[in-house]
Formats: C-alpha cells, sequence, structure tokens
C-alpha cells in the first residue's frame, strides 16, 4: 500500500484546467507529429482512442459505477471508461502474419502503427496495468512491443475521489502514482489542477509551462484527499496478504467456486475490460488469394478456454471463473515477477452484465476461511 | 527500448514433406525437410502451420538428421480436429507446412545421466518418448537400464510398430506392452499401460520415471509410480493444454500458473503436485 | 470440384440466401459444383455428392424421410441457422395445440399434414458441422468453404454476442443503457450486429448450448425483468430462436 509520507518528497505544483490544455500544447510541440492517446467522449460515451484537444476529454463529467451500471453525470470526477490503455497497445483484433498459399510472407510488417504516442491522462490503475502487460508480452508479442516502445511520454491524472467499484488503494496501484510517468496532475476542484513531475520531462514540462509551486493550503487539501481516498477504499476489502492467503487455502474448494460463479453466465466481459487481461486466440482469415493469421481477444471465462480436440480441461464455468480470480491474485504475481494481476480498476465488476461483483468474491473467499 | 526491432517470432520456415509413414488408421508420422541446421532436445515441440487453417503443436517424434545443408525432423500426427484433419486428407510427400520451433523444455536428459529409467507412454504419448529412446540408444553408456512401457486402446493404435522391437536391442532395455482391450494375435499384457508399472525392473532408489499419454492415464500413473516407490521429484510429465501461440503470449496454455508452452511441456511431478489433482485448474 | 447440394425444408431462405452470396465469390465457384439446390437449379433429384447444406427445420413425416436420404447421398452435412440447429420461429407454434394452430391459418386445416412437434435437423440425422445464424453470417459460411476446400475446418470458438460486442468496441448497453440484452447467453458470429445499433441482442443465433444451466439462465432473466422486460415476450424469444434448449432448460422462470 502506498503511504503518504512517501508521496509527501515530491514537490506539488498548481494551475488551472487551462494550464493542462498547456500542457497538452507544449507536449505537441515537444513531440512533433505525436499521436495522443486517452480517455475521450465518443457520442457522450468514454471510450480509449485518440484525443486532439482537452475537449475531448471526459473533463467535464463524473462517472457513477455499480456493479453492472455505469453512468455519466455533470462533474470534474471522471474515473475510468471501460475501455484502458489494452485497446491501444494490444488492440481487439490484430493481424500477427499475412502468408500466401505458397506459405510466404505478405507484407508482415505493420507499418501503419503510430510511432510517436502520448499516453494523456490515464490513470494510476492503467498505468499500472500496462506494467503488468510489459511484464508478460513485452519483447515476446510484436504488435504489443512495437507499440509499446511507440510510448514517449505518459501523462496520469490521479484520483482524488475513487468511484464506487474502486478499490486500487489494495493492490497498491493508485490513486497516486510513484513511479513510471513523466508528469501526473490530479483536480482538486472543478478548475484548480495540482501538478508533480515523475521525470526530466515532467520537469521540462513544468518549467517549461511556468507552472507555480502549489500554496501550503493546496498542499494540505491534496494529501488530505489523496488519504481520504485510500481510506475509502481500504474498508471495501480485507488486506491483500489475507486474500491471497483465503484464495490459497481454497484453490481445491470446489464447492465455493460453484456458488460464487453461480450466476455467471461465462460472457467473457469481464476479462475483455480488465487492463491486464492478455488471451487471445489466434485464427486464420482466409481470403482469395492469402491468408491473415488474425490474433482475437478471447476471455477465461468463455468455453473456448482450455478447449482441445476431443475434450476439454476446463469444462465447467467454475474452474474458468476461478482460474480468473486466481490468475489476477495469485498466479500474476508468479509470472510478473511480483506484479498483482489486479490492478483495483473495478471494470470488471461495473462491466458484468450480471453485476458480479469481485470484492463480494474475494470477501466471500475471505469469509470461508475465517 | 531496442524491442521495436523484435523480429515477428510468428513467422515460420517453410519446410517440405518429403515422406509420410502411415502408423494407425488415425495416425501418420510425417518427416519433414528444414533447409538449415535443426537442433531439438527430446520432449521439444514445434508448432506446424497448415496454410490458411492453422497452427497446431506437435512434439518432434524423433531426433533431428542432420543432412549437410538440411534436416529432417519426424512429426507423428494423429487426426482430431480442425487443423490436423488437414494434414491427414492434404499433406502428404511433396506438400509445404510451415514450421516454427523448437519450444518448450524438453525430457531432462542431462539430469538423469546415470539414472534407471522407465518410459510410460499411452497412445500417441510415445511420439514425445520415442526421441528420448532413440537418444540413450545413441548415449548408452550415460543411462542405467531402461523399461519402456508403451499401451494403446488396441494394438493397431501402437505407432512405430515396425520398429519397438528393437528396443529390445538395445543393451539393458526391457520392452512392455500392453492393449486396454483383448485382440487377435495379441500375446502381451491385455489392461491399462499403468498396470505394468508393477512389472518394471530398475534399481527404484536411483530410477526416473517418465510419462506423456492422456491426462486421465498420467494420473493413474503417478499414482502407481508413488506406490512402487518412485519419489515425487524423479517423476517427470510432458502436459496438455490448448496452444495457440507456443512463446507464452497468448495465455491459453496456462496451468495453474504456468504456461505449459514456455514453462513445459514437461514438469517434474514435485513442482506441479498441488495443481494436478485440482481439476480444471 | 466438390460436388455440393443445398436442400431446405420448413424455413424462410434467408440463410440460403447466404449461400447464394458466398457462391458469388469466383474461388469458391472454382472449387465447388452445386448439384441439387431447388431455389436455383432445376434440378430436383438429388445425387451423391460430398457436402449438404440444409435449412430449416423438421416439421412433416415427407421432411424427415428427405432428410434421411439426402444424409445417405453425403460424406458431410452442414446444419445452416437457427431453425436447422434450434428450431427456428416456427417453434413457436409449440405452445399452442397442434389443431387450434392449424385452424387460425388455413381454412381447410384437414389438408395441413404437419407433425406436432418441430425437430431440429440434428435429431433425425448425424450434423458434422454447424452454422449458427438466423440468417447465417455469409462470411461464416465462405470461411468455411474456403477452409473445407483446403481440406480442414474453421477452429471451433464457442463464445457469446458479448465478445464480439467488446471486440468491437461497444460500450455494453445493459450497463450503460439499462436496455435488454440476451448477448450474454447468445452464440457469437453476427458480429454483434444490433449493439452495435444501441439495440439488445434477441438471440437470434440461439442459445450457446455451453456452459447454460437454469440458474444462469435465471440469473440473466432476472436481470433483464429488473429492467422491465416483458416475460411473456422474453418466453416467445426464448421459443422461437431456442427452443431446443429452452424445452430442455424449461423449468427456468419464463
Ligand atoms: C506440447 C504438445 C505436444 C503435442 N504433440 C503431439 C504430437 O506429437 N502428435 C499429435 O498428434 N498431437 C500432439 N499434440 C496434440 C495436438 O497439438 C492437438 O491434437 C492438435 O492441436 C489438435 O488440432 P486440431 O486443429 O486438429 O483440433 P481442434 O480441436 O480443431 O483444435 C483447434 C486448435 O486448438 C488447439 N488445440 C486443440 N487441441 C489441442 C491439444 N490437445 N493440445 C494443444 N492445443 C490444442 C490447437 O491450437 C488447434 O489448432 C501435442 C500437444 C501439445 C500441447
Ligand atoms: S462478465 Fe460477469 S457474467 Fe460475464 S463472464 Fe465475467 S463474471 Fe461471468
Ligand atoms: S480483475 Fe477487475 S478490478 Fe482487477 S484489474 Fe481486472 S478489471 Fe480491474
Ligand atoms: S487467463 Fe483469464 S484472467 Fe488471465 S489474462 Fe487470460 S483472460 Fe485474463
Ligand atoms: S482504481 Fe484508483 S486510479 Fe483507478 S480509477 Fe479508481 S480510484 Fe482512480
Ligand atoms: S451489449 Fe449485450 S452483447 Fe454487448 S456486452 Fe452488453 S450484454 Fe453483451
Ligand atoms: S501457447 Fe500461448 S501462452 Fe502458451
Amino acid at each position: 500500500m502506498i503511504k503518504v509520507p512517501e508521496l509527501q518528497q515530491v514537490k506539488l505544483y498548481a494551475g488551472k484546467l487551462s494550464d493542462l490544455e498547456r500542457v497538452m500544447e507544449y507536449l505537441r510541440q515537444r513531440f512533433n507529429g505525436a499521436t495522443f492517446m486517452g480517455y475521450k467522449l465518443q457520442n457522450s460515451m468514454p471510450v480509449f482512442g485518440e484525443i486532439n484537444s482537452l475537449s475531448d476529454m471526459p473533463i467535464r463529467v463524473s462517472d457513477i459505477q455499480r456493479p453492472g451500471y455505469y453512468e455519466l453525470i455533470a462533474g470534474y470526477r471522471f474515473r475510468l471508461s471501460y475501455a484502458s490503455p489494452k485497446w491501444y497497445l494490444l488492440p481487439p483484433e490484430h493481424s500477427i502474419l499475412k502468408v500466401s498459399p505458397d506459405y510466404e510472407f505478405v507484407d508482415s510488417t505493420n507499418n501503419s502503427l503510430a510511432n510517436k504516442v502520448v499516453m494523456f491522462g490515464i490513470k494510476s490503475c492503467d498505468l499500472n496495468a500496462i506494467a503488468v502487460l510489459d511484464a508478460i508480452l513485452i519483447g515476446k508479442h510484436p504488435i504489443y512491443t512495437k507499440k509499446r516502445s511507440s510510448v514517449i511520454a505518459i501523462i496520469i491524472e490521479e484520483c482524488l475521489e475513487p468511484a464506487e467499484t474502486c478499490f486500487c488503494s489494495i493492490t497498491g496501484t493508485g490513486p497516486t502514482v510513484l513511479k513510471g510517468y513523466d508528469l501526473a496532475y490530479a483536480r482538486l476542484d472543478e478548475d484548480t489542477v495540482i501538478f508533480k513531475a515523475g521525470s526530466t520531462l515532467g520537469e521540462e514540462i513544468i518549467k517549461a509551462t511556468g507552472l507555480r509551486e502549489a500554496v501550503q493550503e493546496q498542499v494540505k487539501s491534496y494529501y488530505n484527499a489523496v488519504e481520504r481516498a485510500m481510506s475509502i477504499m481500504s474498508t471495501r476489502l480485507p488486506h491483500l496478504e489475507e486474500i491471497q492467503k483465503a484464495l490459497r487455502r481454497n484453490v481445491i474448494n470446489e464447492k465455493l467456486w460453484k456458488t460464487l460463479s453461480e450466476k455467471c453466465t461465462g460472457c467473457g466481459n469481464c476479462n475483455y475490460v480488465c487492463p491486464t487481461c492478455f488471451c487471445v486466440e489466434i485464427v486464420d482469415r482466409v481470403e482469395e488469394s492469402y491468408t491473415t493469421r488474425t490474433a482475437l481477444w478471447t476471455a477465461c471465462c468463455t468455453y473456448t478456454y482450455g478447449l482441445v480436440a476431443g475434450g476439454h480441461f476446463r469444462r465447467d464455468l467454475y474452474m474458468r471463473y476461478r482460474h480468473f480470480i486466481l490468475h489476477k491474485f495469485l498466479f500474476y504475481p508468479k509470472q510478473t515477477g511480483g506484479l498483482l494481476g489486479c490492478v483495483g480498476c473495478g471494470r470488471c465488476t461495473t462491466w458484468c452484465p450480471l453485476g458480479l461483483d469481485l470484492k463480494e468474491t474475494l470477501v466471500k473467499v475471505v469469509e470461508e476461511v475465517r | 527500448m531496442t524491442l521495436t526491432k523484435l523480429e515477428n517470432p510468428f513467422t515460420f520456415k517453410r519446410a517440405l514433406v518429403v515422406n509420410v509413414v502411415k502408423e494407425a488408421p488415425d495416425t501418420n508420422t510425417y518427416i519433414i525437410k528444414l533447409n538449415e541446421t535443426y537442433t531439438a532436445n527430446p520432449g521439444q515441440f514445434n508448432m506446424i502451420y497448415v496454410y490458411g487453417l492453422g497452427e497446431i503443436p506437435i512434439s518432434l517424434s524423433n531426433l533431428p538428421e542432420h543432412r549437410g545443408t538440411y534436416t529432417l525432423v519426424n512429426h507423428t500426427i494423429r487426426i482430431v480436429g480442425a487443423v490436423t484433419r488437414a494434414v491427414m486428407l492434404h499433406v502428404g510427400a511433396g506438400s509445404q507446412v510451415g514450421v516454427r520451433g523448437p519450444y518448450g523444455n524438453g525430457w531432462p536428459m542431462r539430469e538423469i545421466e546415470g539414472r534407471d529409467i522407465v518410459i510410460v507412454a499411452g497412445g500417441i504419448g510415445m511420439a514425445p518418448l520415442r526421441p528420448v529412446i532413440k537418444y540413450i540408444e545413441n548415449n548408452r553408456e550415460r543411462y542405467g537400464r531402461v523399461n519402456i512401457l508403451y499401451g494403446a486402446r488396441n494394438p493397431e493404435l501402437l505407432l512405430y510398430k515396425y520398429e519397438l522391437n528393437k528396443y529390445t536391442v538395445i543393451p539393458n532395455t526391457k520392452l512392455l506392452l500392453s492393449s486396454d482391450i483383448p485382440a487377435e494375435g495379441w500375446l502381451h499384457y491385455v489392461g491399462f499401460v499403468t498396470d505394468l508399472i508393477n512389472y518394471v525392473d530398475v534399481d527404484l532408489k536411483n530410477a526416473i520415471a517418465l510419462v506423456c499419454g492422456p491426462e486421465i492415464m498420467m494420473k493413474v500413473a503417478i499414482k502407481n509410480l508413488l506406490k512402487k516407490g518412485f519419489k515425487n521429484e524423479d517423476i517427470f510429465i510432458s502436459m496438455e493444454r490448448r496452444m495457440r501461440c507456443g512463446i507464452g503470449v497468448c495465455g491459453t496454455c496456462q496451468f495453474g500458473h504456468y504456461f505449459i508452452c514456455k514453462d513445459g511441456p514437461v514438469f517434474r511431478y514435485s513442482d506441479i503436485e498441488e495443481y494436478f489433482w485440482v481439476e480444471g485448474i | 470440384m466438390i460436388r455440393v447440394l443445398v436442400a431446405k425444408l420448413t424455413s424462410c431462405s434467408g440463410c440460403l440466401n447466404e449461400v447464394i452470396y458466398a457462391l458469388t465469390h469466383s474461388d469458391i465457384r472454382a472449387k465447388y459444383n452445386v448439384t441439387y439446390f431447388t431455389e436455383v437449379l432445376n434440378v430436383d433429384k438429388i445425387s451423391n455428392a460430398e457436402l449438404a447444406f440444409i435449412e430449416g427445420s423438421i416439421t412433416t413425416k415427407h421432411q424427415e424421410e428427405f432428410l434421411k436420404n439426402l444424409r445417405s447421398q453425403v460424406e458431410f452435412l452442414i446444419a445452416l441457422g437457427t431453425c436447422a440447429l434450434m428450431g427456428g420461429v416456427q417453434s413457436l407454434r409449440l405452445e399452442g395445440n397442434i389443431e387450434d394452430v392449424k385452424k387460425t391459418i388455413y381454412p381447410e386445416p384437414r389438408y395441413i399434414d404437419i407433425l406436432s412437434e418441430v425437430k431440429p435437423v440434428d435429431s433425425v440425422v448425424k450434423v458434422d458441422f454447424a452454422i449458427p445464424g438466423c440468417p447465417i453470417n455469409g462470411d461464416a459460411l465462405v470461411s468455411f468453404l474456403r477452409k473445407y476446400a483446403l481440406g480442414g475446418l474453421p477452429v471451433a470458438i464457442y463464445e457469446t454476442v458479448c465478445s464480439e460486442c467488446k471486440r468491437k468496441n461497444i460500450p455494453c448497453i445493459i450497463v450503460t443503457q439499462k436496455s435488454p440484452c440476451l448477448g450474454p447467453i447468445t452464440i457469437s458470429g453476427c458480429g454483434a450486429l444490433c449493439p452495435q445499433f444501441g439495440r439488445g441482442c434477441y438471440g437470434c443465433y440461439g442459445l450457446k448450448f455451453f456452459d447454460i444451466t437454469r440458474e444462469k439462465i435465471n440469473a440473466l432473466l432476472d436481470r433483464l425483468v429488473e429492467l422491465k422486460v416483458d416475460e411473456g415476450n422474453l418466453k416467445a424469444i426464448l421459443l422461437a430462436y431456442s427452443f431446443k434448449l429452452y424445452s430442455k432448460l424449461k423449468e427456468s422462470r419464463c
């Protein structure tokens, strides 16, 4: 868990929304031709994609999130869209190879990829999710590696008020950032923005845009807000160690998993919206004179997962739902050198059409042990 | 990051099928020519690509044979589904396929030097174990006694029937065959191959076991081996899961926290014991 | 050339239109020779062939015989569409008494010789491959034909409309609009056509036959009823598009 004192080493700067606009402007000039990516409003729904100006971003809305429920209202506390940076880094469908009937490769390089990308306004949970994807995919998955390498700057928007479904302080992935970013900002109120630098680029931006150091009162209310956000979330779940211990003990508790997944339909929404899920199927799309080997997002909650010729290694849905949970909390750390697979963003819960609540599942597993 | 220069790991080598050997009604061995010096450990696998249809993980079923500028590799393939169907129907001598690999760890040939070896194979599970036998034959002095236990549902389904008998000529090697059901002219054991574990003739204090076959056969094999006195850390099994990439990025081959494609397919039983008996993990 | 028969039972010919669409691809025409297709060819005798496509469900004795004969003439039979696989819209009549049903439509019901049940194709003959949909997705058929010509088959993927919906970057309409959607229990293949236009999936590709239990159906139906969907409509939809499974799960709430 991030401790507030650790944060206090960083110098804070204060400005207005218009300064945020200037930050974007500065970056545009600094990285001429770069594409800016972030949460943006499209047909009044937040998605993840290219942003051209601050007005594309959900800066004048707040999201209300509950299990199976999402709504936007006027405000300035936007948390998350269902889509995460994964939509750019590991798109839902991507070609991995084009082959001719003679087994020759048809231009297997994808030149249409942007070569400079600035991630702008992404949340701490999503930043941590990128680190998880890096640990699994970078240097191995050609598309991910290429896209990830195109990211030249990361600007974070910190949350000072979590959504009802968030629990990043439990997973140690937010709401504030400590490392892995260039510049972070948080919206103290509708117009006041607090900035902090996370790299020399961040310092350069602050200097170039002439941001002033935050005054005592602003610093205080920023830390208060962070502390409040963390304490709200910390009541939502037991400690991580306790969760993990309970999961370990209950791996073989078939009955429990059957109960927990009773209402799950295996639709896979939780996996698709999860910013760290990376599973793909690979299919051939055959055209008249060539075939495209295409990777498609798949989900461990769907029936395809574990299916093999003449059998099924995860036939019952409870086994797959269990894998989803165990993967996030027990297996990822072993696969990534210690990173948890869950960054506490709550998307799986908000976007489950049945409203299954991950937090509730975890609490029940812990209760089973108690 | 220099990673932008990452070569596309999904590109494959073009390879020519030079011969096809019929093994069983639903199984053929394909001898494939790769225009390079290709090496692989026993127990490793290749991803075999059939145009327009997809890739399948297939074990090398023999040691790669180096012939000057090219290498011959064997793949024994059983027809079961979408892609293997096409291999059976459309791939013959003169056909092309795509090959990428070798992948996976393979059997611990180094570590088991000096030990007595029990090989337990069920059905198509013999394919990844055949190179082990060849490897031991070539390096006979490095290994102790060898017992090969091999069974299939019926005698017709046994692979490599044309050479099984030759295994008995390898010094200090015993071959025990089984058929699940009685069959005309079958003089070997009738019953499950795992029953044969009772009859192994090795120094149990110094023996290791290599097991490959359908998962339920491997479960029984492990029970019987443990009963016989084998230690957890002396049993190795080759695991199977759906596999789409072979290189640890598609996520579909997970088994507990392991990726079968890159952490396996061969596992020491003691390393996977916690998962092995949990159904569907 | 691969010889192909195309036949229909009780159905609307919508899937057959997709067969015609598939045949507009020259590479497919170059590999397949259609020798029986009453909607298109002037041939009414069935002869030996490698493949047969069958649309529609069985509602008469005659159709059952026809289908058995067809099966015996071919090596590989593909069932096309929701009617052939799940019963189809004609299953709606199963709720009523067959004689009453006849009466409401035909002035002289006694001439109508139909079974009291509606039978999916696989309840009478072996089906080697199924392409779901109402109508089927023509591109899925094109893909099948190309892969079959290569000796293989499409790799089976068992998922629901939600998978396609998410891959198409559509925000879930249950979650954002409180609109009812049967996506979570409906077989994929349409490309999330309805959610793409902001409308709920009404299950025309049929209920998924894997992972479904009464509890799960009920859980989704409860959720939809919570969103103020008429239970009668839900029932009609499930009957029409998924009669085969729905009848098995009958004890579910609606
Ligand atoms: C490490 C390893 C070594 C293997 N070695 C051999 C061998 O030497 N000989 C042999 O005949 N078979 C072997 N298999 C099994 C073989 O890979 C499958 O039978 C084959 O993938 C089935 O493909 P399909 O397209 O015909 O079947 P479908 O059921 O139509 O499969 C669709 C896809 O799912 C995946 N898949 C399906 N079944 C399996 C499976 N059992 N294992 C992994 N992926 C699967 C494949 O990617 C396949 O293309 C091996 C499997 C593994 C994991
Ligand atoms: S989104 Fe909900 S119903 Fe769908 S698979 Fe996940 S938990 Fe199950
Ligand atoms: S498991 Fe759920 S809460 Fe955790 S990272 Fe994934 S979507 Fe977010
Ligand atoms: S196995 Fe499941 S939880 Fe894990 S990455 Fe894949 S889809 Fe996500
Ligand atoms: S999980 Fe944390 S960082 Fe992510 S949106 Fe919620 S509060 Fe913000
Ligand atoms: S809109 Fe319908 S199909 Fe799409 S994710 Fe939601 S429930 Fe599934
Ligand atoms: S086969 Fe893709 S991760 Fe192992």
